[in-house]
């Protein structure tokens, strides 16, 4: 049981990047970003690929993160520069960065076992290595947390905040929609593809295909953790994506131990999202016609 | 509709000069909405624009704004031509209030995060915070100026104001921080007539105490005439009927609907023209 916790606290903590990076892109930017799928490998490739070429783990892990920042942008730019769709632009890049990460690795996956990382310090702590684990990457979620809380409430913030929000408005008010939308993008990323490096050195290993359905399990993430604490500001959506993280990992920690067969997980996380997605409708629902029988 | 400058006259703060504009239609077909309009304003200038549907109330304030780009002809504000600047970099010389109190302020910010979005306008937006408590206090003092029942409700989503609220503070939003131009475009247009005079009289009282320069499109010939320095009749694209601020004065709406008949050669403004909004 300690040891479920444990895990799930370990994985829900390295993955929350990509929830945060959910909540820059779906629900403050208005920006429905499939690029995650595609820039959580990319930042796993990156990193890999440097930490073999013997680059100083940070080094390598800032480069994934950048390279991930740089596959935002490039979705950003195809949406407001090229006129793409939302969709269709994530989907492009997604789809685009499957041979991308192909190129960055030379081959489909790329063993950490033997190789110095980030993390190999960690590994040496002889108390509880488990525990020093949690204990970085909980320093390292809240850190991200708090940057990204105290980020939008800056003037810049909060006008990236004013696009997604209200876009007319927010160009009425003198803010560039375009830069505000690639920056919005090229932040989420970079979030992403940092857990991807993270993320690649604690299962030891780089894979081509380790991103697929991640924009799926951060938004189930997310969805959990909106349950908890609501989204009524950014302090909540943050507390809410970190959260959220960790809850999912430990729901589906048990149900793998209860028999959920592996394969199945991604069927399970999308049947979750569509249950949430539609209890939340339907709560939608109740709360305006209780408004409308109350105005009436 | 220009005129020479007198010696004494107001300092010119917004020019057009033959400002066109068409909207393609289907099957090749176009509609002109702005034929080489020529239009002045002064400092202090408030002008109420009034019109049939269709006759270019709104695309002229779109291009001024720069929402929509003209065809042709310039636009210039304090000299500066802005004809192909976007509406983002002209923000700081145009401030705008939108007819949908839907679309005017930002709903999931709060209230004070709506009047920061606003206070940058025209400024480098960096990575200071956006309210400090000097900040607020400073527009709790400008809100409290207008808009008394909103400063108590500074910290409040901006989403659960009603409609007229949201357009007493769109108006503090576009007032704040000291743009050229104001442009209200039918911003009473969806208000309940309870409400409806509520907003106008802050917009009025903005532009007076801030001594702005304003533009407002409407469909009430009664507000028409009762706000504002000058008037002008749109049609068809074009400035049918100028009332000049010499003739401005103790104008009814009935001698304007005659005037604005005999310049059209009979045309009618639409019937809830004249009726209060």
């Amino acid at each position: 049981m300690v040891d479920l916790f444990a895990t799930s606290a370990e994985q829900g903590l390295v993955l929350c990047l990509v929830t945060l990076g959910i909540v820059i892109s779906f629900r403050i930017a208005d920006f429905p970003d499939l690029t995650v799928d595609g820039s959580f490998a990319t930042g796993a490739s990156v990193a890999a690929v440097g930490l073999v070429a013997g680059l100083p783990p940070l080094l390598a892990v800032g480069i994934a993160a950048v390279a991930g920042a740089a596959a935002g942008t490039a979705t950003g730019i195809l949406h407001t520069k090229l006129g793409i769709s939302k969709i269709l632009a994530g989907i492009l890049m997604m789809i685009m960065l499957y041979s991308v990460n192909l190129r960055i690795m030379g081959r489909s996956n790329v063993p950490l076992l033997d190789v110095r990382t980030a993390l190999t310090p960690l590994e040496n702590v002889n108390w509880a290595h488990s525990a020093a684990f949690i204990i970085a990457f909980g320093v390292l979620a809240l850190a991200a947390r708090g940057v990204l809380d105290w980020f939008f409430s800056t003037d810049l913030g909060l006008a990236l905040r004013a696009v997604g929000d209200n876009e007319r408005m927010a160009v009425a008010a003198g803010v560039n929609p375009d830069s505000a939308k690639i920056l919005a993008l090229a932040m989420a990323n970079c979030l992403v593809g940092l857990s991807g490096a993270l993320f690649a050195q604690t299962v030891g290993f780089a894979d081509v295909g380790m991103g697929i359905g991640m924009i799926i399990i951060g938004f189930a993430s997310l969805l959990i953790g909106e349950a908890v604490f609501g989204r009524r500001s950014i302090a909540r959506l943050t507390a809410a994506a970190v959260t959220g993280t960790i809850i999912y990992q430990l729901i589906v920690g048990t149900a793998l131990r209860l028999g959920l067969a592996p394969t199945d997980l991604r069927l399970a996380t999308g049947l979750m999202v569509v249950a949430a997605l539609g209890l939340s409708r339907r709560a939608a629902q109740r709360r305006a016609g209780a408004e409308a029988g109350t105005a009436a | 509709m220009t005129s020479e400058p007198q010696a004494d006259a107001p300092a010119l703060v917004l020019r057009l000069e033959g400002v066109s504009k068409r909207f393609s239609l289907n099957e090749g077909e176009a509609v002109v909405a702005l034929d080489g309009i020529d239009l002045e304003l002064r400092k202090g200038d408030f002008v109420t624009i009034v019109g049939s549907n269709g006759a270019g109330k709104s695309t002229l304030l779109n291009v001024i704004s720069g929402a929509v780009p003209c065809d042709n002809g310039r636009v210039r504000i304090r000299g500066i031509d802005v004809t192909s600047w976007p509406q983002y970099r002209r923000a700081h010389m145009i401030a705008v209030v939108l007819q949908d109190p839907k679309t005017s302020v930002a709903p999931s910010l709060t209230v004070e995060e709506n009047l920061a979005v606003a206070l940058s306008r025209g400024k480098r937006r960096g990575l200071h915070l956006a309210l400090t408590r000097s900040r607020r206090r400073g527009l709790q003092e400008q809100v409290s100026g207008l808009v008394h029942p909103l400063a108590n409700r500074l910290r409040q989503s901006a989403g659960s104001l009603s409609g007229g609220e949201r357009q007493m503070l769109a108006v503090v939003m576009a007032s704040l921080a000291g743009a050229d131009v104001l442009c209200l475009d039918e911003h009473c247009a969806s208000l309940d007539p309870l409400r409806a005079p509520e907003v106008m009289a802050v917009t009025d009282a903005a532009i007076r105490n801030r001594g702005l320069t304003a533009l407002m499109v409407t469909h009430n010939l009664e507000l028409a005439v009762n706000y504002g320095n000058r008037l002008l009749v749109m049609h068809r694209g074009r400035i049918a009927v100028e009332i000049t601020r010499e003739e401005r004065a103790g104008i009814t709406a009935q001698e304007l609907m005659d005037r604005f008949r005999s310049a059209t050669g009979g045309a009618t403004l639409p019937a809830r023209a004249i009726l209060p909004e």
